[in-house]
């Protein structure tokens, strides 16, 4: 697919009208990857064993009870800006989203929408969660560690010495994990991305 | 005082009571006059009584002037101990059981005392018994005196009887009755013994055997002991000329394995706690010259089992013991076709002891037939509370059926039984949570709290992830489960189970669903998304189960690969047709019987239910509280974890790996049958699914079945003599690469694309797992089949051609097989894709490698 035809392609999503529907319109694998192809991406980072970029123009929340166009509707979102469903989220269009890994919160307290990244190999997206992921020399470092960047201690895995560092809203998720990862105590730190969900079998 | 009549008696006794009372009224309290009642005595002393006769008593009054007088009717009687010794209104005492009573005399307000003694009545015979005994040499005999008292009752008086014999030389006996034969006593000697009590006796007589000691035998000659606890044995003599004895207590116990079961002196044959449960030990009793033995086996406890319990729906449960039953479905399975686990459940074994982790959907905490199971340390992810019921879903809660499977309570009247019915466990509500890596971890055994995870023995995944492009595994998830399996249950490992995938024949994706293409792979007959396909498949740490159906064959819907370890019972979809018509006929097959959502409003089971009676608050199901629906790997998976919980509870020593071998070793070759699937491509056929193949290690393996179907029975007695550290230490080796290659990939060809790559000989091991990783230029991964050969010429499918898969082209794909385990790994690894779809798409392979896990 060529560039033009990306263009054309991402101009035809953003022109559907909304409409009052109880479920999204639903976009491929390929339809999410060509969209996502045609928009901003920003620098790479790496998670998981994976390369992503954050992409600009998408958000996404979590669903909870909803379905997605409730929470679509409840964030003044339209219905027809839900890109995909992946897992617990919805990933929906939003012209006001940059390539800046931050979660947003409209008021304290309340949901926040996350920044959405695409895996540079397979084109699928996925959702930076506020989380930087952070494996450590020694685990008792973690406490400190995490006063010494402004975050927040979720966890600590001792077995495997991991920590889970919670990064407040507005801050970016990818540059907190980088900083994390410039402590001489940290073997590995990287942002978590939600890409993949397993179902019941 | 004389006696006189009673008449007389009681005449004077009116007149003197008639002269107290007037003085009493006419002195008042400082007058004088009238003699006044001093004092009474009962008599005759001392007051005795047999039991059971009458005794007539006397009052006898004394007056302050010292004159006497006979107030024995004219008193109030009464008895401290009526049931010992009972007094009428006129003194007539009464002896009603041995003992003493106080006995009281009352008149004018002055009382006398007596005590009555309540003796024996007169014995009036003594029987002993048996009234001839016939003794070996050496040999002992107890007899018994019973004596017959005059008031018709009887007692054994045998240990107050005096015991006497007429040839204390040839028999003697002991207080306690026990005649004994001298050693040197002659054959055919004769005499008696006597007992005497009372001014009675008997005797038995006795005779010295003439024969030889011809038996001994024990008995039970076969029995369970439970492990911790004893059993008592009796050994019985027998001599030529019939006669029998009992000597138990001058036989010479023997255990064969004193380490499980030792036996005392007594014939106590007590099983050590941590005895290998179902060990047979030989005991024998040696008495004379000769030698009685009997078999017992170690035992956890009681038997259990579906025909045992007193749960109404566990013989439906085929997955348990088939015997055709419907399980409310159509029609009915393959008798036989089931976990093959009576026998566990004869040895007791029940899964005390070990705990699951549910990591799934939820789990109703509250289920009348989970409640029990349960114990501290679940958690819901998606609340972030304790109690992991799913309270979102109404349409059934997954995970409340996978408990059922594998835990269902025993024999509390309601529902069914699980597999292992007296685990504990716990519910990590993980599916509908953000799954994260931190929930994930802590559900896989990181957590010392909230929830409790890393105490979990066996951890059941019925999950997966339905995907069509390439995933790999999150090197953090891969170091979780190596670290459960490595440094959980006290070192020895946890185990992984974890649902193969049910993707066979066609499979949605994504939410709103949608189809995935797998008319190609239908058509071919092969699975539409292949078991590695789902990375967490790919790690040798995780068991990876297929699902039968209750004929005992792979489900419809079971996905294949040579990733999955064994398969289970899963079921199929337990319809009526009758309400569903129209469907394949496998739908009217059963699916399992396990718990679901409480109540008629919520769950697979409720009111308004349009595919299934039982579902659809049959008569079975009048609650709700179950279903027989459930089915996919998703099942199969916990009742491989039933399973493991009940190896486990007989061997809790064994780690993981032991684990898996056991299964793999004594898993039962199902379908044996199959016929490979083939495909003409350019150049000759191409074997696009494997036949059973039996690999260099004599290990026979399948893709949809792997190394067959759980036999919990086998398992278990392979168990029995297993010893641990026998895998020695497990090794994992770097990966092997074939660096940079170009080996083209020819557009439906049989020839493919080969390469190799050589394990040194230094490197080699005996292999538990392979893996390899592959990268391509082709961007149909759907078209490619990849095959790996071993060293020792085994040929393993490790992904197979017309898959679902989008566009894209593999890189650094991981597939895994477990089709080599226990061959050995030095030498040459031969890889061949095979491209087998005529759309002028070809490619080249341009790297893989190969890593071996083993020991």
């Amino acid at each position: 697919m060529d560039n033009r035809t990306i263009l054309a392609f991402a101009l035809a999503l953003a022109l559907v009208p909304a409409t009052s529907v109880a479920e999204p319109a639903v976009l491929s694998d390929a339809d999410v990857r060509a969209l996502a192809r045609s928009l901003p991406q920003g620098p790479t980072f790496r998670s998981g064993g994976q390369t992503y970029r954050p992409v600009a123009g998408l958000r996404a929340t979590v669903r909870g009870q909803a379905t997605a166009v409730e929470r679509m509707r409840s964030l003044g979102a339209a219905d027809v800006d839900v890109v995909q469903e992946k897992g617990p989220y919805v990933i929906f269009r939003d012209a006001t989203a940059t390539t800046t890994a931050t979660a947003r919160q409209a008021a304290p307290g309340a949901d926040a929408t996350l920044p959405v990244v695409v895996n540079v190999r397979s084109g699928r997206l996925g959702v930076l969660d506020s989380t930087v992921v952070v494996k450590l020399k020694d685990v008792r470092s973690a406490p400190e560690l995490a006063v010494a960047n402004g975050l927040t201690l979720e966890f600590v895995a001792e077995g495997i010495r991991y920590a889970f560092l919670r990064v407040p809203p507005g801050r970016d998720v990818v540059a907190a994990a980088a900083a994390v990862a410039r402590d001489p105590g940290v073997v590995l730190a990287e942002p978590e991305v939600r890409e993949r969900f397993a179902v019941p079998m | 005082m004389s006696r006189s009549t009673p008449m007389r008696r009681a005449t004077r006794n009116l007149l003197a009571l008639l002269a107290t009372a007037a003085f009493s009224a006419g002195c008042g309290s400082g007058g004088g006059g009238s003699p006044t009642l001093a004092s009474i005595a009962i008599g005759p002393a001392p007051v005795t009584v047999a039991r059971g006769a009458t005794l007539q008593l006397v009052a006898t009054g004394t007056f302050s002037d010292g004159s006497t007088s006979d107030l024995t009717s004219g008193c109030t009687w009464a008895s401290g101990t009526a049931t010992v010794a009972s007094v009428s209104s006129t003194g007539a005492l009464t002896g009603q059981a041995i003992g003493t009573a106080s006995v009281t005399a009352t008149a004018s307000g002055v009382t006398g005392t007596a005590t009555a003694t309540v003796t024996a009545p007169a014995i009036s015979a003594v029987a002993v018994t048996p009234a001839a005994i016939t003794l070996a040499p050496g040999g002992a005999q107890q007899l018994t005196a019973t004596a017959t008292y005059g008031d018709g009752s009887t007692a054994d008086v045998t240990s107050q009887a005096t015991w006497t014999s007429s040839a204390e030389a040839v028999v003697a006996v002991s207080a306690a009755g026990l005649a004994t034969a001298s050693p040197a006593a002659v054959a055919g000697a004769t005499g008696s013994v006597t007992a005497a009590l009372g001014g009675k006796q008997n005797t038995s007589a006795f005779t010295i055997a003439t024969g030889t000691l011809v038996g001994v035998a024990v008995t039970p000659r076969t029995g369970d002991v439970v492990a911790g606890q004893a059993l008592q044995l009796t050994a019985t003599a027998t001599w030529s000329d019939g006669t029998t004895g009992d000597v138990t207590s001058r036989a010479t116990w023997t255990s064969a394995t004193p380490a499980a079961v030792t036996v005392s002196a007594t014939g106590r044959a007590a099983a050590d706690a941590s005895a290998r449960i179902g060990v047979l030990v030989p005991v024998s009793a040696a008495f004379g010259n000769l030698t009685g033995s009997a078999s017992l086996r170690v035992v956890r406890g009681a038997p259990i089992g579906p025909t045992r319990t007193s749960d109404p729906l566990a013989g439906q449960e085929w997955f348990l013991v088939n015997i055709g039953q419907t399980a409310f479905a159509d029609v009915g399975g393959e008798p036989g076709a089931d976990l093959r686990l009576q026998g566990a459940y004869d040895l007791g074994l029940s899964g005390a002891g070990v705990k699951v982790g549910i990591m799934d959907t939820g789990l109703e905490v509250a289920h009348e037939d989970l409640a029990a199971r349960m114990v501290d340390g679940s958690w819901n992810f998606r609340t972030g509370i304790a109690n992991p019921t799913n309270t979102w879903a109404t349409d059934g809660d997954h995970g409340t059926c996978v408990a059922g499977i594998a835990a269902m309570t025993y024999d509390n009247q309601v529902g069914g039984m699980g597999v292992a019915p007296r685990v504990t466990l716990n519910g990590y509500a993980w599916i509908d949570s953000t799954q994260t890596l931190e929930m994930t971890q802590k559900s896989l055994g990181q957590s010392p709290a909230n929830p409790r995870s890393d105490d979990v023995w066996v951890f059941n995944q019925s999950w997966g992830s339905s995907v069509v492009s390439q995933e790999d595994v999150d090197p953090k998830v891969d170091e979780t489960y190596a670290f459960g399996v490595a440094q959980l249950r006290s070192r020895k490992g946890a185990v992984y189970v974890k649902s193969a995938g049910n993707n066979f024949g066609d499979y949605t994706v994504g939410r709103p669903p949608r189809a995935v293409d797998c008319a190609e792979a239908v058509r071919l007959g092969v699975t539409c998304q292949n078991v590695s396909a789902d990375p967490i498949n790919t790690l040798p740490y995780n068991l990876v189960i297929g699902a039968l159906n209750a004929s005992g064959v792979k489900a419809s819907y079971s996905s294949a690969g040579s990733a999955i370890w064994v398969a289970a019972p899963g079921g199929e979809y337990g319809e009526n047709e009758r309400l569903d018509p129209r469907k394949p006929a496998y739908w009217y097959q059963p699916a399992m019987v396990t718990a679901d959502q409480s109540d008629c409003t919520k769950g697979y089971a409720r009111t308004g239910v349009t595919t299934s009676a039982f579902d659809a608050a049959g008569p079975e199901n009048r609650s709700c509280n179950y279903t027989n629906g459930m089915n996919g790997t998703s099942s199969a998976a916990p009742s491989t974890t039933g399973a493991i919980a009940l190896l486990l509870d007989a061997r809790p020593d064994l780690g993981w790996r032991d684990v898996k071998h056991i299964l793999a070793r004594t898993a039962t070759k199902v379908d044996p049958s199959r016929a490979p699937v083939t495909v003409a491509l350019t150049g000759g056929d191409y074997v696009a699914e494997l036949p059973w193949i039996t690999n260099a290690a004599g290990y026979d393996f399948h893709d949809w079945y792997g190394f067959g179907a759980v036999n919990v029975d086998a398992a278990i007695e392979l168990a029995r003599t297993w010893t641990v550290g026998t895998l020695g230490t497990l090794v994992v080796r770097d990966w092997v690469s074939s660096g940079t290659i170009a080996v083209p990939i020819p557009d439906f060809g049989v020839a493919g694309a080969t390469s190799t790559i050589t394990v040194p000989a230094g490197q080699g091991l005996v292999v538990e797992a392979v893996q390899i990783r592959w990268s391509a230029t082709h961007n149909e991964i759907k078209d490619l089949g990849v095959q790996l050969t071993s060293p020792q010429g085994t040929t393993s499918m490790l992904f197979n051609v017309r898959s679902a898969f989008e566009t894209g082209n593999p890189v650094d794909m991981v597939l895994l097989s477990n089709a080599f385990y226990g061959e050995r790994s030095a030498g040459t690894w031969t890889v061949k894709v095979v491209d087998a779809r005529n759309n002028g798409v070809s490619g080249t392979l341009t790297n893989w490698q190969i890593r071996v896990f083993g020991h």
